[in-house]
């Protein structure tokens, strides 16, 4: 009996002893738990985050630029490059590897040795997006990929005088110049990472940011008459031996730029060159007796019945002769003036307007300040203020010389003669979308600065700079042209500059082009051997593409559309 | 007292499990969402990285310069404007 108690004794003990045992584990297991649970709650929440959340960056789009019609200017594309780790890869899983390069195709790096190294290797780069997504879904755990975006020029070098470009090493031109709206907001995603499956799920809880997607931008610049352009420009430069050349071209009615066409685009240490149309600026030459002319019969200087003595070929003043490029030799009406480009003749028109009117005539249609169009690095040119004038100043101006003005700031001053007398601001910015909407950038407002009637003689009289004159190389086949050319002396930088500023249909003008060369070959100087054929290839292109600029309007009651075919 | 004691136990335990069961199904649900949301995000991404990819590739076929190379190609020389007339159209 008293053996059996010691034994139940015995047992009881044990299990008392188990019990309390236990009952200390689950304390202590309790009070851990309320540690990592309650004291230490933040701490292991924020670790258990950080092992199991993954922050990734959501890039944002950059905008695009599009032209008038909606053709893609600057565009986003995205590549990816494929890597494998060879030092990770197990010795079975080599034939994986093999199989996903045999799936990469024309992708694959030409050369690439599909054998372990002890280095990771590329195994394609630049794999369009299109074909890596589906490349991706049988990618090998020992395979890296990695996307980047870039920015894409449809056109090529034709649109970066516009446009100029964006790439890692930042932005140039209008890239840059309208980055606040070209460039989005990168957002942010928190994924979870889940321990056996490797699925990643977005955690809603968290903050995630979602991106703002740059705005696109629609430019007034039309990528066909850009196109046309440029091309005619660069083999003009290189064909003259110019130093730069300009080509403006833009709609009369509103100020649109249509086309600035810039050559060379690159300097030749690579960088982006300057937009000679906005940003150098140059003497006009005789282009600028467009001016005199309208500054002469809009104030009432003058009039179509004057007559004008040529016969010298020059005029003395001060002491100082200007001759006429050519002789002339006659008594000269003031068409004939114009039509001849005869520096004597507008020297003499000049003289009968007093300076101020002058000079005021040359400020309202722009010169000597910026246009203020949306572009960086516009310049302003040179106009000096009566009170800086000398004796020959005056006479100077009227011919073109003492004056530096841009390219841009012609074709607006030649615009405002194409529409009637109106100076528009000129606008290279149309819309912008906003969530795919179009939202149309409101017109500014022009100023008259001649009147109707004057911007209608001075037409006429350009024309027949064209038709009789001067100018006969700029006319162009099914459609009548005024304009005037210009042939100027550089005077820093030595040599001359050939110009040709002109207007399609001369009757109603509803495209103006101006055409500027610096310093070209010393045979080719004048405006009507290099500028003037120039203008008339690049208007003769741009017809063929929109004929309506020739034919007008449709007439409002039918529907009308241009048919070409032989006739 | 020892009834009630028992019945206040399991019908304690029995809310435990249901709402175990229901915190289960709905982060399920949750856990679902998110996979679905961050599948979703992907597939936006993507497509919007291809429109953009496809656009640029048009562009690049319609660019002025090539369809210029293929006129001329065809024998499709620009016209003189001369060639066009205005005509009415029936539509």
């Amino acid at each position: 009996m008293k053996s059996t108690v010691t034994c139940m004794d015995r047992v009881s003990a044990r299990i008392g002893f188990f019990i309390v045992i236990t009952a200390v584990f689950v304390i202590l297991s309790a009070a851990k738990l309320a540690g990592i649970q309650i004291r230490h709650h933040s701490e292991y929440l924020s670790r258990a985050d950080d092992q199991q959340s993954i922050q990734v960056q959501v890039e944002a789009r950059r905008g695009q630029i599009l032209d008038r019609n909606g053709y893609l200017l600057a565009g986003n594309l995205t590549r990816a490059t494929f890597t494998v780790f060879w030092p990770n890869v197990p010795a079975d899983m080599i034939c994986e590897i093999d199989s996903f390069a045999a799936g990469l195709g024309c992708y694959l790096e030409p050369d690439m040795p599909l054998t372990p190294s002890g280095r990771n290797e590329v195994l394609a780069e630049n794999v369009p997006w299109e074909n890596a997504v589906d490349i991706i879904e049988s990618m090998s755990r020992y395979v890296d990929c990695r996307f980047t975006t870039s920015r894409i020029y449809p056109m090529g070098e034709v649109m970066t005088p516009v446009i100029g470009t964006h790439n890692e090493n930042g932005s140039q031109g209008l890239e840059y110049h309208m980055e606040e709206i070209l460039e989005g907001t990168d957002g942010l995603n928190f994924y979870q990472k889940s321990a056996w499956s490797g699925l990643n799920a977005i955690d809603t809880e968290a903050e995630n940011v979602v991106p703002v997607h740059g705005r696109d931008i629609e430019l007034t610049i039309d990528a066909r008459y850009q196109e046309i352009a440029q091309r005619e420009l660069a083999e003009a430069v290189e064909y003259s031996g110019s130093a730069w050349g300009a080509i403006v071209v833009m709609d009369p009615s509103s100020g649109d730029i249509l086309a600035l066409a810039s050559y060379p685009v690159y300097n030749q240490d690579g960088s982006l060159a300057r937009n000679n149309c906005i940003q150098s600026s140059h003497e006009p030459g005789s282009v600028f007796k467009a001016i005199t002319l309208s500054a002469a019969l809009d104030g009432g200087y003058a009039c179509l019945s004057d007559s004008f003595d040529c016969t010298s070929n020059y005029v003395e003043l001060f002491g100082y002769r200007i001759h006429d490029s050519h002789p002339i030799g006659a008594v000269l009406s003031l068409r004939e003036v114009i039509e001849q480009s005869s520096n004597v003749g507008t020297v003499e028109i000049a003289g009968s307007i007093p300076d101020s009117a002058l000079y005021q005539y040359c400020a309202d249609f722009g010169f000597g300040s910026r246009t203020r169009i949306d572009f960086p690095g516009e310049q302003s040119g040179e106009l000096p203020e009566t009170g800086a004038w000398s004796g020959l100043s005056k006479a100077n101006l009227a011919i073109g010389q003492e004056v530096s003005v841009t390219p841009l700031q012609l074709a607006m001053a030649f615009g405002a003669i194409a529409n009637g007398g109106v100076l528009n601001r000129p606008r290279i910015f149309r819309a912008t979308f906003e969530d795919g909407i179009h939202r149309p950038l409101a017109l500014s407002p022009g100023r008259r600065v001649i009147s109707e009637e004057t911007a209608a003689e001075v037409r006429s009289i350009l024309h027949s700079v064209v038709t009789t004159g001067t100018g006969s190389a700029a006319s162009v086949s099914g459609v009548t042209v005024a304009g005037k050319t210009g042939t100027a002396e550089r005077l820093l930088q030595g040599g001359y500059l050939s110009a040709f500023a002109g207007m399609v249909p001369a009757d109603n003008p509803r495209l103006v082009a101006v055409v500027v060369f610096d310093q070209p070959d010393y045979e080719l100087r004048w405006g009507s051997a290099l500028a003037a054929p120039v203008f008339q290839r690049v208007v003769s292109g741009i017809l063929s593409t929109s004929p309506e600029i020739a034919l007008g309007e449709p007439a409002p009651a039918g529907e009308f559309m241009a048919s070409g075919g032989p006739q | 007292m020892m009834v009630y004691a028992k019945r206040l136990m399991l019908i304690s335990a029995l809310g435990l499990i249901l709402a175990f069961a229901a915190q289960l199904v709905s982060r399920n649900f949750y856990i679902g969402a998110s996979v679905e949301y961050a599948s979703e995000t992907f597939t936006g991404d993507s497509l919007l990285r291809t429109r953009q990819a496809l656009l640029s590739r048009i562009a690049q076929l319609e660019s002025p310069a090539n369809l210029r190379e293929a006129g001329n190609a065809l024998g499709l020389s620009p016209m003189p404007v001369e060639s066009f007339m205005l005509m009415e159209v029936d539509r």
